[in-house]
């Protein structure tokens, strides 16, 4: 009785591990052949005051009445949004959102400026967009959440950034969000982490699955950044998404749920690897050892004034553990033209440089948050990188 | 023999995970102070993550302002966000202090899930005596300030 005992709990243990590694296979690799790479050549410093630190969570490039370019970025410390000019670098203005009273927001985690009497923000604890304006006033809140507590289990979460922005289009606000888990094989088409508010009737719905093929059959991409999906809108106002684990690119829009996939790698990126575990069962270790070993894709952003794309890559290094920061995984930028064939790749060295999720596009060129290695936080600093054929 | 079994698999269910952290941390804290020289006058170490259990590090941002002037405790700053914001909390000017070490190099990241609590470490003639965090369920900063 005992051997049949140990038996059926021998049988148990192994049919209860039905998830399945998926290996993405990069069929590209070492066959692409570089035409250009991004060198520096030039630099913006925006001066900061004694409560704003450098790296901001969240910005937005956005062009006033008289056709100024203005950068405008989050200061979660004081709860505002400053505005600078970004072609002179000065400082013009802040809006200031309380934390307390009818008017209270209490966590910004990103924001879009329609205009100054319609500025959306996103306020994480609540999980809501709060229509505001330009004295901090509370106008309207869409709730992007529902009251049964696992709402996460089927309903997107946001980390919003600068490369993770809220776009408008035609007359919907979009925010990429991601499930923060992996994703039970039977819940994955039904899982949509995109959500499309009309701003007319604030009436939200949500798009968007991860493709099966990257992360179907219960597959374990665990701790949240493999989950994490990265939007750029084209220049027909479709929505390029790149998904971490995946070579290619998936093209769709804001409204329907069909994907058209192109390829988007790198040619020196490996085949990406789930965790060969069950996911439930994963320790914290084993999942952060995982995500920087791998190589995984992150941002994809469309340059209007070049006509291309750049797509970011976080190269894997092979023997990290645990406690490796993350910051230490190399930061390859690929190149492509508007229809997605390979132009090349820079490696513009790593995270203890460069602030990748603060990157925009501007006029100049591609524009990244240098960090730099002292700890002078007087200024917010962007090295601005431009196309260079090459010979 | 069955009996024998049954403790095997019971010991192997039950031996702690934790007891294996707590060995890794000291063995690491341990190599931590022999790569900086941490002076013998010392009689704690505090290692304030600044990434990690929100609220447990507001306790360490606080213990920070209330004890900076102590000579006896020094600070370890790991993955702060921003010094001008910390300073801006605590009113400490921290590159002036000499109890304070901005770890840039993680020398004091501790390799096990605790890394997101403040650690406080007890040394005696320079030497690790023991450690622990404040967490959720530990209360390492509220234990040493009953002995400040």
């Amino acid at each position: 009785m005992t051997k049949y005992a140990y038996f059926l709990i021998f049988i148990l243990s192994i049919s209860s591990c039905t998830h399945y590694t998926i290996k993405v296979v990069n069929e590209k690799k070492g066959e692409l052949t570089a035409t250009h790479e991004l060198v520096i050549n030039g630099e913006k410093k925006f001066y900061l005051d004694s409560v704003t630190a450098p790296f901001p969570p969240y910005m937005q490039l956005i062009t006033d009445s008289s056709g100024n370019q203005l950068l405008t970025f989050l200061n979660p410390y004081n709860n505002s949004i400053y505005f600078y000019n970004y072609t002179d670098t000065n400082y013009i203005n802040r809006i200031q959102y309380y934390r307390e009273g009818a008017n209270a927001i209490l966590k910004p985690a990103g924001y879009y400026i329609h205009n100054m009497d319609s500025i959306y923000i996103y306020n994480m604890p609540m999980t809501e967009i709060v229509l505001s304006n330009n004295a901090g006033t509370v106008n309207g809140k869409i709730s992007l959440r529902s009251n049964d507590p696992e709402w996460p289990l089927y309903l997107p979460q946001y980390l919003l950034s600068t490369v993770n922005p809220i776009y408008e289009l035609d007359r919907h606000l979009i925010l990429t969000g991601q499930s923060f888990f992996s994703i039970p094989k039977q819940d994955l088409s039904k899982f949509r982490f995109s959500a499309c508010i009309d701003i007319q009737n604030n009436q939200v719905n949500y798009f968007h699955t991860y493709p099966e093929e990257v992360y179907g059959k219960n597959s374990n991409w665990e701790g949240g950044l493999p989950t994490q999906v990265y939007p750029a809108l084209s220049p027909n106002g479709s929505l390029v998404y790149s998904f971490p684990p995946s070579h290619n690119l998936y093209i769709t829009n804001y409204n329907t749920d069909q994907y058209k996939k192109v390829y988007g790698g790198s040619n020196n990126a490996n085949t990406i690897r789930s965790i060969d575990r069950e996911a439930k069962n994963t320790l914290d270790e084993l999942v952060v050892a995982h995500y920087l070993q791998q190589d995984m894709y992150a941002a994809v952003l469309y340059d209007k004034f070049r006509n291309i794309y750049y797509r970011f890559l976080l190269k894997g290094l092979p023997g990290a553990t645990f406690s490796t920061p993350k910051e230490e995984k190399p930061i390859i930028i690929i190149i492509m033209d508007e229809n997605f064939n390979y132009l090349g790749e820079t490696n513009i060295g790593t995270g203890k440089e460069w602030n990748w999720n603060n990157t925009f596009i501007t006029r100049e060129g591609l524009n990244i948050e240098y960090i730099g290695d002292d700890l002078n936080e007087d200024y917010l600093t962007f090295k601005i990188f431009s196309l260079n054929s090459i010979n | 023999m069955k009996i024998i079994l049954k403790v095997f698999f019971l010991f192997l269910l039950f031996s702690s995970c934790g007891d294996n952290d707590t060995k890794k941390e000291m063995e690491f804290l341990t190599n931590a102070i022999n790569q900086v020289p941490i002076d013998d006058h010392y009689k704690w170490i505090v290692i304030l993550p600044g990434i990690g259990c929100r609220g447990c590090i507001q306790e360490g941002e606080y213990f920070l302002k209330s004890h900076i002037e102590n000579n006896e405790i020094l600070f370890v700053l790991l993955k702060t966000p921003s010094l001008k914001i910390l300073q801006q909390k605590t009113g400490v000017n921290l590159n002036a202090r000499q109890n304070v070490l901005i770890d840039k190099k993680l020398i004091f990241n501790i390799p096990t899930q605790n890394n997101i609590y403040p650690c406080v470490v007890s040394l005696k003639d320079g030497r690790i005596v023991s450690h622990s965090f404040q967490s959720p369920g530990t209360t390492a900063l509220y234990d040493l300030e009953k002995q400040l």
